[in-house]
C-alpha cells in the first residue's frame, strides 16, 4: 500500500468509504518515536492521538496546579520570589499585574482568586521544567531570549503569556527545536524580525542599533 | 506605534508607595518648573533610567516635561493622532492629561520629592512612552522589545531597589524619606560590592535570578541586623 | 549476520527500540516490584523516573477509549538508553546503538530482573525495530531526488505521477509473514518535517525541520493460540536474533553505494 500525505483525501469528508488497507496490526511500540508518522486516509487518528497525549500532560499540570493552591499568597510569592528568584516585576507580569499589587501581597495583602490561580499555575510549570532535568532555573529560563538568529526577541515568557504552556515544556525538553515549536504557535514569526539588536556601549550601559548583516 | 490601557499604562495613582525609586515616567505636581512662571504644576520624568542618577544619588537637574489636561488621548486617534504627547488617560480621577513634548525642560532634582509623586508607570507604560520619545525626537519608529532589553537591567535593579527598601525598613521609616534615601545607598553598596558585583551581573539576564535570590537574602539579613542592634 | 553487514560511522540511525509484550503482570503496579527491579538493573541503569502514560485506543466510529497506565522509565547515566516497564510491557529504547549484543544484554537482563522479581507473565509478542532517518549533504526538493542515496525500488514508483511537477512526499508499509506468528514490517517514507523520534527521556540533538527519508524495520514474534510461553530470556535472545536479520538485509538493500559513502564518513 502507498498513499501520499496531504490532509484529508477527495471523497472522505463525509465518510463515504473506509480504510481500505489498514495498518499492519501490531508495531513494535517506543516512547521516543512521535505519535504513528504514518497517516493513511483517517488523518484524524494522528490528530487525535497527539491531542491525547497533550491532555494527559495538562492533566498531569492541572493536578499539580491543585497542589500549589493550597499554599498561601505569601507562601507562593516566597517560592517564586525567594526559591525560584523572579523578580517583582517578573510575576507582575505573568500574573498580569501591576507591580505594586505583587507588593501588597509582600505585605500581606489578598489576593483575588484569579490571581492566585495564576500564581499556582506559573509555580507548576516551574516544578515541572526543573523536573524534566533540562532546565537548571527555570524562572531564568523564561526571561531569556529564545536561541534564534540575531534580530528576534521572543522569550518563553511570551509564549507563556500566550497559552502555549505545553509547548514551552516540549522546548524545555527538547523534543522539538525553537523554529518547529514557533511554527506552530506563531506562524508569522520569521517577519518579526527586527533590523536592530542591543549591544554594550562603551559607557557600560546598553544601546540600541542597526544589526549589520 | 503601541497603546495601552489606563489599567496597564500605570503602576501606581495616587497614593504611590516613597519605597519604590524616581523613575522614567513618574509624575509629580506642585513642581514650580524654573521659567514657566511661578504657579505650581505637574511633570512628568523624561529622564533615561540610565542617565538619572550618579552612583545612588540623581543627577543636579532631571528632565522633565510639562502635563497638562488633553481631552483626546484614548483610542486609537488619541495615540496615533498626538505625536508630540505622550497620553495620560485617567491620570487624576478619570480626567485624561498628557505630557508635552515640546517644553522638554530641566528641573533641579531636589524639587522631585515623594511626597509630590502622584503617579508611576508600568515597566510596559516606561517603554511605551520611551518609543513616543523616540518618534518625537527622530521619527523613527521603536519596537518594544527592543526598549525592554535595553532597559531590562536598570529596571530590574530599580525594582531590587524597592523590595530591598521594603524588606529592611520598618513601616513607620517607610514613612520616613530620609531612611528611605539612607537604605537606597546601603543597597547601590551592596550592589557595587565583589568582582563580579551583583550590579555587573545584571548586564546579562542569566543571571538575574541569582542576584534577585542574593539581594533578597543580604536584605533580610540586613532587617534582623537592624532589629537585633534596636 | 546478513549480507552486506558494515558498520557505519554515521550511521543515520535515530533509533532502536525492543519491545516484550506480555499478558498483564499485577505484581508490576507493586512498588517494591518496581524498585526490586530497579535495583537490580542499577548497573546499567542507574537512574529512575516515573512514568504516566495515556493510551488510545481509536477505532473508526466509535469513541476513543482512553487508559490511564503508570510505569517506570530506567536510564543509563547518559540518557542514551532505556528501559521502560509497564504491566503490560518492557521496551529498551537507545539513540545510541552500538552492536546487536550489547542490546540483547540490556533486554535479556531486564527479563531476567523481571523474573528474579516474580513477574512471570506469559508473552504476547516480542519486536525489534530499528528506526532510520536517512538526510542528504544536498537540498532535497522532490522527492524522487532520494534515488541516490535510497536504492530505486524504493522510489521508482514515484515516477508513476505526473512528470514535470514534484512529488512532495511519499509513504509505504509493506508486511513480510515470516512463518509461524513472526512479521517484517517494513516502512519507508520521503518526509519533510521535523524528525519522527522526538525522544522525550533519551538525549538526541534538537533537529531542525527539512527532508529526509525514513527506513523503518520492525521484525516480530506475534504469540497467538497456541500454548502459552512464559517470559525467559532465552525465548527472547532467539527471537530478537531471529528477527534481526531481516531487518539488517532490508537495510543494506534499501541504500545506494553513495549513501555508503556518506554513512561512512568518506563524504565532506
Amino acid at each position: 500500500m502507498t498513499v501520499t500525505a496531504g490532509g484529508q483525501p477527495t471523497g472522505a469528508a463525509a465518510g463515504g468509504f473506509s480504510d481500505y488497507a489498514p495498518l499492519p496490526p501490531t508495531s513494535t511500540r517506543a516512547l521516543s518515536l512521535r505519535a504513528d508518522y504514518l497517516r493513511t486516509e483517517v488523518d484524524m487518528l494522528g490528530r487525535e492521538v497527539q491531542e491525547w497525549h497533550g491532555e494527559a500532560r495538562e492533566r498531569d499540570l492541572t493536578d499539580r496546579i491543585f497542589e500549589k493552591t493550597k499554599k498561601s499568597v505569601s507562601g507562593l510569592l516566597e517560592e517564586l520570589a525567594g526559591e525560584r528568584g523572579m523578580g517583582w516585576s517578573d510575576i507582575a507580569e505573568v500574573v498580569g499585574v501591576s507591580i505594586s499589587a505583587v507588593r501588597k501581597w509582600r505585605k500581606g495583602g489578598d489576593a483575588s482568586p484569579e490571581s492566585r490561580s495564576k500564581l499556582a499555575r506559573i509555580a507548576a510549570l516551574l516544578d515541572v521544567l526543573e523536573e524534566k532535568g533540562i532546565v537548571q532555573d527555570p524562572a531564568a529560563w523564561m526571561e531569556m531570549d529564545l536561541p534564534l538568529d540575531r534580530g528576534y526577541f521572543i522569550r518563553p515568557l511570551d509564549l507563556y503569556l500566550e497559552g502555549h504552556v505545553l509547548k514551552l515544556i516540549d522546548l524545555a525538553e527538547q523534543r522539538q527545536t525553537v523554529a518547529q515549536v514557533l511554527d506552530q504557535v506563531r506562524p508569522n514569526w520569521r517577519a518579526g524580525r527586527s533590523d536592530f539588536e542591543v549591544f554594550n556601549d562603551t559607557d557600560g550601559q546598553r544601546s540600541i542599533r542597526r544589526r549589520d548583516e | 506605534m503601541d497603546q495601552i490601557e489606563s489599567e496597564s499604562l500605570y503602576d501606581e495613582r495616587g497614593n504611590v508607595n516613597w519605597a519604590r525609586p524616581l523613575l522614567q515616567g513618574d509624575v509629580f505636581d506642585g513642581i514650580v518648573l524654573p521659567g514657566f512662571g511661578d504657579q505650581p504644576m505637574k511633570v512628568q520624568i523624561i529622564s533615561h533610567p540610565c542617565t538619572m542618577r550618579m552612583g545612588a544619588n540623581l543627577t543636579l537637574r532631571i528632565t522633565v516635561a510639562p502635563v497638562e489636561p488633553h481631552s483626546s488621548v484614548v483610542g486609537q486617534r488619541g495615540w496615533d493622532g498626538n505625536l508630540r504627547v505622550m497620553p495620560l488617560p485617567g491620570l487624576i480621577d478619570e480626567k485624561h492629561f498628557a505630557t508635552k513634548f515640546i517644553d522638554v525642560t530641566a528641573a533641579p532634582a531636589v524639587l522631585l520629592t515623594r511626597p509630590r509623586r502622584i503617579a508611576t508607570l508600568s515597566h510596559q507604560g516606561i517603554y511605551i512612552l520611551q518609543q513616543r520619545l523616540i518618534k518625537h525626537y527622530t521619527r523613527v519608529e521603536m519596537p518594544l522589545e527592543l526598549l525592554r532589553r535595553q532597559s531590562a537591567a536598570v529596571l530590574t535593579e530599580a525594582v531590587l531597589q524597592w523590595e530591598w527598601i521594603e524588606e529592611v525598613l520598618t513601616e513607620a521609616e517607610l514613612a520616613d524619606e530620609s531612611a528611605i534615601e539612607a537604605e537606597a545607598k546601603a543597597f547601590d553598596t551592596w550592589l557595587g560590592e565583589g568582582d563580579p558585583s551583583c550590579r555587573a551581573l545584571l548586564q546579562n539576564e542569566i543571571h538575574h535570578t541569582d542576584v534577585h535570590r542574593r539581594a533578597l537574602r543580604a536584605a533580610r539579613d540586613r532587617s534582623r541586623t537592624r532589629k537585633d542592634q534596636k | 549476520m546478513y549480507p552486506n553487514r558494515e558498520v557505519f560511522r554515521q550511521a543515520p540511525l535515530a533509533l532502536v527500540a525492543a519491545e516484550i509484550r506480555f499478558t498483564d503482570a499485577a505484581r508490576l503496579r507493586q512498588r517494591q516490584t518496581k524498585d526490586e527491579v530497579a535495583i537490580a538493573l542499577e548497573e546499567r541503569f542507574p537512574f529512575a523516573e516515573p512514568l504516566q502514560q495515556t493510551s488510545v485506543n481509536l477505532t473508526q466510529g466509535a469513541q476513543p477509549e482512553i487508559a490511564q497506565r503508570v510505569g517506570v522509565v530506567l536510564k543509563n547515566p547518559t540518557s542514551t538508553e532505556s528501559l521502560t516497564i509497564m504491566s503490560e510491557s518492557l521496551t529498551y529504547e537507545t539513540t545510541a546503538y552500538t552492536t546487536f549484543d550489547d542490546l540483547l544484554q540490556a533486554v535479556t537482563a531486564a527479563c531476567d530482573a523481571l523474573i528474579g522479581a516474580e513477574v512471570r507473565p506469559a508473552m504476547r509478542r516480542v519486536g525489534l525495530r530499528y528506526v532510520d532517518e536517512v538526510r542528504a549533504p544536498e537540498a532535497i526538493t522532490d522527492a524522487r531526488q532520494w534515488g541516490k542515496w535510497i536504492d530505486h525500488r524504493l522510489v521508482d514508483q514515484l515516477e508513476v505521477g505526473p512528470d514535470d511537477v514534484s512529488a512532495t512526499t511519499a509513504q509505504s508499509v509493506i508486511t513480510y509473514d515470516l512463518g509461524e506468528g513472526k512479521g517484517f514490517n517494513f516502512r519507508y517514507a520521503a518526509l519533510n518535517q521535523g524528525p519522527i523520534v522526538a525522544p522525550q527521556f533519551l538525549k538526541r540533538p534538537p533537529i531542525e525541520s527539512g527532508p529526509f527519508f525514513v527506513l523503518d524495520f520492525d521484525g516480530f514474534q506475534d504469540f497467538t493460540g497456541g500454548q502459552s510461553v512464559s517470559l525467559n530470556s532465552a525465548t527472547v535472545r532467539e527471537i530478537l536474533s531471529a528477527v534481526h536479520i531481516p531487518c539488517g538485509t532490508a537495510f543494506q538493500r534499501s541504500i545506494t553505494d553513495e549513501a555508503r559513502t556518506l554513512f561512512r564518513g568518506s563524504q565532506s
